[in-house]
């Protein structure tokens, strides 16, 4: 079984499959430029200067910002499930998704003036870290942060938010839904280079400091008196994770848009495939998140091609059916 | 790391290498790689805040969706839709006979089903040297569209009507027929037609001015101008226009708008109630990808029979003649006829 080959086997592995994976999604796509072609663009030699603009300035930014959003939101996911010791949850679950689509869909539709000139990625950013705020309020119970409050608090944010999205989406002009349905299903097509560094950063800084954390998460999934037995301060931990969880979220869908599923699902693959153990399911979520979302969003270029579809519909059309039959080969 | 940054660096790189071959201008199809601009060139147009150079007519244009057919309808008016290498507009309908067909004919090209339009890889690859897009959102790079900076890069111009240069719900003041006339002007003058463009804009003002003329003394009915099947908004109503090229239509044609007072807004968002509470003594039904437009007729007089449009059946079927485009005139003509019949 997979659990029992070392970590350093399945990350040089799954590092090796995210390169070869990276490498074809810069190869393909909505439009076809001959691989030679496409490797000496990346090579740096010169080219016909419209496709080295579509390789440098359109795929290539692409494919990286998919595979930081996978891999975002991947960690993010891992970690509010251990979060709140439940299973169901996922940025989605804990309203910071629906944060960040209520502060992206304001601006999008009443213009940047309404959440006090920020633009569509500040703006969703801010909305998933005033939800997490909120959520991380309501489910406190005498200073103390219950799992259980967490969740409801979480989803019934999440509702009153998903409202107020509704309404907004009710007041647009058809260019301005259109704009506001592409972003709510999530993509990477409008990728530039600017954006990625502060993704890079706070994908690449989170799971780096996570994975030094794995034992105290290992802890805290035992439950509230063994992790505070084995030494875990239990409250601070939890605040710290939260903060953690929803500004990778933030960050992510601040510039991916609404991608559902993946947080969800990747983190309990990897769990299936190669153990509980968070010093293993960190850094190995972060890689399988990195390389599902880059397929996916090769797939979503090339089966309509030059059409391209939005991520959000294949994070889920593949993802769960795959999920289920994991789901059922581990009850056997 | 910028890709424009990232070239020279990378020239930079190659300089000393005997076997980098250096990077060939000539193979991008860019206005200012092959030489000398073409007689009547240079043309400058200024558009939407900033300026644009064609050095020659363009050879490679295309156009993006955006919903209406007035810009491609405007390249096949001025004879120049031999320039059009893809085509994203189309509806299937025209007030003009054989212009849906004209349409129909030229390249297409696939759109995006998540955002409608060409996505900005397509975009780059069909290596246009003129895009033409309706509103700011078609050169959005946030929705995977290539940037009006990024298609200049490639050697593209790019052009949009001036009222909605901004993004979705950007639009600037209510246009007019003069606005059609302008959009004719400036392609003309970018693709060196000038002449014919000012042809077309005398000719449709002519016609415009004898209807004008005609009606000029008569009653002004109020009339409603309404797009069955196209959502707008969230109520009952929602493709009912309020203030837009059409009220200067219905003017010049003898007639207002019903529901021009209603909101500030382009569209009027309304309840069946409120649409029930209005007079409205004729319909202006624009066909928008719709079947059976009598039939949507029929439907409406007979949700508010008590209209002086549902007990004299007075409606008009118009398609791109309403809104902006070269063939303004016949929608005037047309509405002009149907409230004022008994002037021509």
């Amino acid at each position: 079984m997979l659990r029992r080959i070392p970590l350093t086997v399945c990350l040089v592995a799954l590092a090796a499959a995210l390169v070869a994976g990276m490498l074809v999604a810069i190869g393909v796509g909505s439009v076809n430029i001959p691989l030679a072609e496409t490797w000496d663009i990346v090579t740096g030699r010169p080219g016909d200067p419209v496709n080295a603009k579509i390789i440098w300035e359109y795929r290539i930014p692409r494919v990286l910002l998919a595979a930081l959003a996978g891999a975002g939101l991947s960690v993010a996911g891992a970690v509010l499930q251990a979060l709140v010791t439940n299973p169901l949850a996922d940025p989605y679950v804990l309203g910071v998704s629906s944060g960040a689509s209520a502060g992206a869909v304001l601006v999008m539709t009443l213009g940047s003036a309404a959440a006090g000139g920020l633009g569509v990625s500040s703006a969703a950013f801010a909305g998933a870290m005033l939800a997490a705020l909120v959520v991380f309020a309501l489910g406190q119970r005498r200073g103390r942060l219950t799992p259980t409050r967490l969740v409801l608090s979480g989803v019934a944010v999440g509702y009153v938010l998903l409202a107020a999205t509704s309404y907004l989406q009710l007041q647009a002009d058809p260019e301005e839904l259109r704009k506001v349905m592409f972003w709510m299903l999530g993509s990477v097509a409008g990728a530039q280079w600017g954006h990625l560094p502060a993704v890079a950063v706070a994908v690449l800084a989170c799971t780096a400091g996570l994975v030094l954390y794995g034992r105290r998460l290992n802890a805290l999934i035992t439950g509230e008196e063994p992790a505070t037995a084995l030494g875990v301060d239990v409250r601070r931990a939890r605040v710290g994770l939260l903060v953690v969880s929803s500004l990778l979220t933030g960050t992510v869908v601040a510039v991916a848009g609404g991608i559902g599923f993946v947080g969800l699902m990747v983190p309990h693959l990897v769990r299936m495939a190669f153990g509980t153990d968070h010093r293993r399911l960190l850094p190995l979520a972060t890689l399988v998140g990195a390389l599902y979302m880059v397929l996916v969003d090769l797939l979503s270029r090339t089966v309509d091609r030059p059409a391209e579809l939005p991520l959000g519909i294949f994070t889920a059309v593949f993802g769960a059916p795959f999920f289920v039959w994991l789901l059922r080969r581990e009850e056997r | 790391m910028r890709f424009s940054h990232a070239l020279p660096l990378l020239a930079a790189l190659c300089l000393p290498a005997t076997a980098c071959a250096a990077p060939s201008a000539s193979s991008a199809p860019t206005a200012s790689a092959a030489g000398r601009p073409a007689p009547g060139y240079p043309v400058t147009i200024a558009n939407c805040g900033h300026s644009y150079t064609f050095d020659r007519a363009p050879s490679r244009t295309v156009l993006m969706s955006g919903g209406a057919v007035g810009q491609v309808s405007a390249l096949i008016a001025l004879g120049v839709e031999g320039r059009i290498v893809a085509n994203a507009q189309s509806y299937g309908a025209s007030d003009v006979p054989g212009r849906a067909e004209a349409i129909e004919r030229l390249p297409k090209v696939k759109i995006n089903k998540g955002s409608y339009d060409i996505s900005r890889e397509s975009m780059l690859s069909l290596r246009p040297d003129f895009v033409i897009g309706t509103t700011g959102f078609d050169f959005d790079a946030q929705n995977g569209y290539a940037t009006r900076q990024e298609l200049l890069g490639i050697g593209a111009n790019t052009w949009l009507p001036d009222s909605t240069c901004g993004g979705p719900g950007t639009i600037k003041g209510t246009q007019t027929i003069d606005d059609s006339y302008e959009m004719l002007r400036e392609l003309g003058r970018v693709y060196g037609v000038s002449g014919r463009a000012e042809e077309l804009i005398a000719r449709s003002r002519e016609r415009i001015e004898q209807i004008a003329a005609k009606v000029k003394d008569g009653p002004r009915p109020k009339v409603m101008y309404v797009i069955p099947g196209m959502e707008m908004g969230a109520a009952e109503f929602s493709s009912i226009g309020a203030n837009g090229m059409w009220n200067d239509i219905f003017a010049k044609a003898g007639g207002v708008n019903a529901f021009a007072g209603v909101t500030d807004a382009v569209f009027a968002n309304l309840s069946k109630e409120q649409v029930a509470r209005t007079d409205v003594d004729a319909v202006v039904l624009i066909n928008w990808r719709n079947p059976d437009p009598d039939g949507e007729a029929r439907k409406l007089f007979a949700q508010f029979p008590h209209w002086r449009a549902a007990r004299d059946n007075r409606y008009v079927v118009l398609s791109d003649s309403a809104y902006l485009g070269p063939d303004n005139a016949i929608a005037v003509e047309r509405i002009a006829k149907m409230l004022h019949p008994e002037k021509f």
